[in-house]
């Protein structure tokens, strides 16, 4: 089994107000400690033209945490291909598996955020037909040999990328699952890895592992390519009641700041336990591992019992960045869950 | 006078065969030596779909040097804006920017690959006026909150009607976004390209010159120039003559802007020696060029060459060498290529050692 432990977009939020470039200094340190205390991964997130800074570019910062550690892998989560041109993804994508001695885990989404597409000038209703195509070009592009594309939106012709990506034939590809069975089946049949967001029900993981792991077999792909991952928010400590103060004081928070921004709920007028009790916070609530490391690892166990995975994501990093607290839960995490699970399968 | 290094073309080539992996760690190495050793910047040459260059993700290297480096600064060379909507080159530098602490350098120009345009789908017949405007737009981005752009090629947010006063009011984002953003507590005009850079106004601007118009338009900015790598030291000069005489006619002063150029350099304790480990390699890398038509085959003899463009030698003839081109094209900033195809890994940390140790400092006082 794997850990991953995600996600920093190196945001400055309002409610806890930071400087970019100090993000940028910690992440790259957080990642250093990370691979010390034994994660496997490390993971960004982007998105484009957002209030809080959000990081619109991933792979830069990732070279910067491939150059100071030396065997912790190096994840997007997700790259939103749904935006870039694929052969410049292509292109940059493989430049850093090589610089990085082929440490580089492909997390793709499509990206759903307007404000993105209006931005960069594309249209969002292709997306999803886009983002698949997209990942054929990478392909195609990744081989390292002279290629020629002619699909419904990207037309390529005799080019041959240098450097092809170390990796062969390219890094994991996982594509982050929304709650839709579409998508779902969409995943299946290109055959590449199914990754559950943090928010869905344990009941929507196994209807719509379900539905991908039909899609990847109806298609012919290898059992080895069929894959699940799971994304939680985590909040560890030595106690429960300490674990539920990290969940009010860091957890909550980003995301009352975050479903405002969105405008999934309205800005608060009310008192905060109003706000809380809206469905999409009772969703988040229900869905995060919250407690000691006995709990959580009850946890993973109660969802593998349901849905087979082998690659589980904590989401530690929330919005205080109180680095004290983090490298704390993360130490927690590393000493105690990570190795229950090693060798189990 | 600052001194700085250069990577660009060919990372490898002339049948030397090296796993791509190696040279890059064998670049990032000389990089974080010279950063140790104090020299002043880093520049990478973007190239797209040639064999050998090795180049085509500058900002994967940048970003690499910038967590293992400290006060190098660190920038592109003649990337071309053209090829990618300006807001992902803003925010990328922007990241450079954030990731060194305010050490990002962007050198950019109009490019010059037919093949790198056809590939990414863009004319190559407007080239220029998609460089231009891209510069505008990225200085825009870099140093505005939320705002909208009506250029001919780039719409931001796209719906924006070309040459819209800014801000515009168009009924279409009155929702969903704007409304997002106010309930985020802000009162935005659009959008915003996020984050901002470190360096204010923004970071430097380096625009790679080959002619007259590059020249006139980074005069017209107040942006500094990059000669192109192949130029003769004659040809630094006029360009430098040309530019002194623009900046002045946009009424700016050349103290204003740092004043770059890129030389072929070699360092060892005699001339004979930098010729014996130099000479061929960067010969041979001219006659490339020569092939390609960027100079005549009469100029690429290596005598030719030694006396127009490459500075080989022990380090006092190194920095006279410097001193005098610096007098005489009135440069600031030289970047030398210390590293290219058939020059060992190890020779070229000798030749940064000498050069630090015995050129930096004379040609900085």
């Amino acid at each position: 089994m794997e850990f991953w432990l995600g996600l920093y977009g190196m945001q400055s939020p309002r409610v806890h107000p930071r400087s970019w470039a100090g993000l940028y200094d910690e992440v790259v340190e957080h990642a250093v400690f990370a691979e010390e205390v034994g994660f496997d991964s490390f993971w960004l997130t982007e998105h484009h033209f957002w209030y809080d800074g959000y990081c619109p570019n991933l792979l830069p910062v990732l070279a910067a945490i491939a150059r100071r550690t030396s065997r912790i892998g190096i994840g997007t989560g997700c790259s939103l291909l749904g935006l870039h041109d694929p052969l410049r993804d292509a292109e940059d994508k493989a430049s850093l598996d090589v610089l990085s001695n082929g440490r580089l885990l492909l997390g793709l989404a499509p990206g759903y955020r307007p404000e993105e597409f209006e931005g960069l000038d594309i249209e969002k209703k292709t997306r999803g037909k886009r983002f698949y195509e997209a990942v054929e070009v990478m392909k195609k592009a990744w081989t390292g040999e002279t290629f020629s594309h002619h699909g419904e939106f990207f037309h390529y012709d005799d080019l041959r990328l240098d450097p092809a990506p170390l990796q062969r034939p390219h890094p994991p590809i996982w594509v982050g699952a929304n709650r839709t069975k579409l998508q779902a089946t969409n995943i299946g049949k290109a055959g590449l890895g199914f990754w559950e967001g943090p928010s869905m029900s344990i009941e929507l993981f196994e209807r719509n592992a379900g539905i991908y792991k039909e899609a990847a077999r109806a298609a012919g792909h290898p059992e080895s390519a069929i894959k699940c991952g799971l994304f939680r928010d985590v909040c560890i400590a030595e106690t429960q009641e300490e674990a539920l103060r990290i969940m009010d004081e860091d957890l909550l928070p980003m995301y009352e700041e975050q479903y405002v921004a969105y405008g999934y709920v309205p800005e608060a007028t009310g008192s905060r336990r109003e706000m809380l009790a809206h469905p999409v916070f009772q969703e988040i609530i229900e869905a995060s591992f919250v407690g000691t490391p006995d709990q959580i690892i009850r946890k993973i166990e109660t969802y593998r019992e349901t849905v087979h995975f082998d690659h589980f994501m904590p989401r530690i990093m929330h919005i205080s960045q109180k680095k004290e607290r983090l490298f704390r839960q993360m130490e927690l995490f590393a000493e105690h869950v990570i190795p229950h699970f090693r060798g189990a399968s | 006078m600052r001194s700085g290094l250069y990577y660009g073309w060919e990372l490898t080539g002339g049948g030397e065969s090296r796993a791509t992996a190696d040279l890059y760690g064998e670049m990032m190495e000389q990089i974080e030596l010279a950063d140790h050793l104090g020299f002043d910047s880093a520049l990478i040459g973007e190239s797209h779909f040639v064999d050998g260059d090795l180049t085509g993700s500058v900002v994967d290297l940048l970003g690499a040097l910038a967590g293992s480096t400290r006060f190098i600064r660190l920038g592109s060379a003649g990337k071309a804006l053209a090829l990618q909507h300006p807001a992902r080159a803003a925010e990328d530098f922007a990241v450079i920017d954030l990731l060194s602490n305010g050490r990002a350098i962007l050198g950019a120009g109009i490019g010059d690959s037919e093949a790198a345009f056809a590939a990414f789908g863009v004319p190559f017949g407007e080239r220029r006026a998609r460089f231009e405007e891209s510069l505008d737009f990225i200085a825009k981005a870099w140093t505005s909150d939320a705002f909208s752009y009506g250029g001919r090629f780039t719409r931001f947010p796209r719906k924006t009607p070309e040459n819209a006063e800014q801000p515009f009011t168009h009924e279409p984002y009155e929702k969903p976004f704007k409304l997002q953003w106010q309930r985020a507590g802000l009162e935005p005009k659009y959008l915003a390209v996020t984050p901002r850079p470190v360096q204010i106004p923004h970071p430097p601007i380096w625009v790679e010159a080959g002619d007259g118009e590059d020249v006139a338009l980074a005069a017209q900015n107040g942006y500094a120039i990059l000669p192109a790598p192949t130029a003769s030291d004659a040809e630094v000069i006029a360009l430098y003559r040309t530019y002194g005489e623009r900046m002045a006619g946009s009424g700016r002063s050349l103290a204003e802007v740092e004043r770059p150029v890129i030389r072929e350099v070699f360092c060892a304790q005699s001339r004979e020696e930098a010729i014996a480990i130099a000479g061929e390699p960067l010969r041979a890398v001219y006659a490339r060029h020569a092939a390609a038509g960027a100079l005549g085959d009469a100029e690429a003899s290596l005598d030719r060459l030694m006396q127009e463009r490459f500075v080989l030698g022990d380090p006092d003839q190194v920095f006279e060498r410097l001193k005098t081109l610096q007098q005489e094209a009135g440069i600031n900033h030289v970047i030398c290529r210390f590293r290219v195809p058939g020059i060992e890994h190890e020779a070229v940390l000798r030749s940064l050692r000498l050069y630090a140790g015995e050129v930096i400092t004379r040609l900085r006082s």
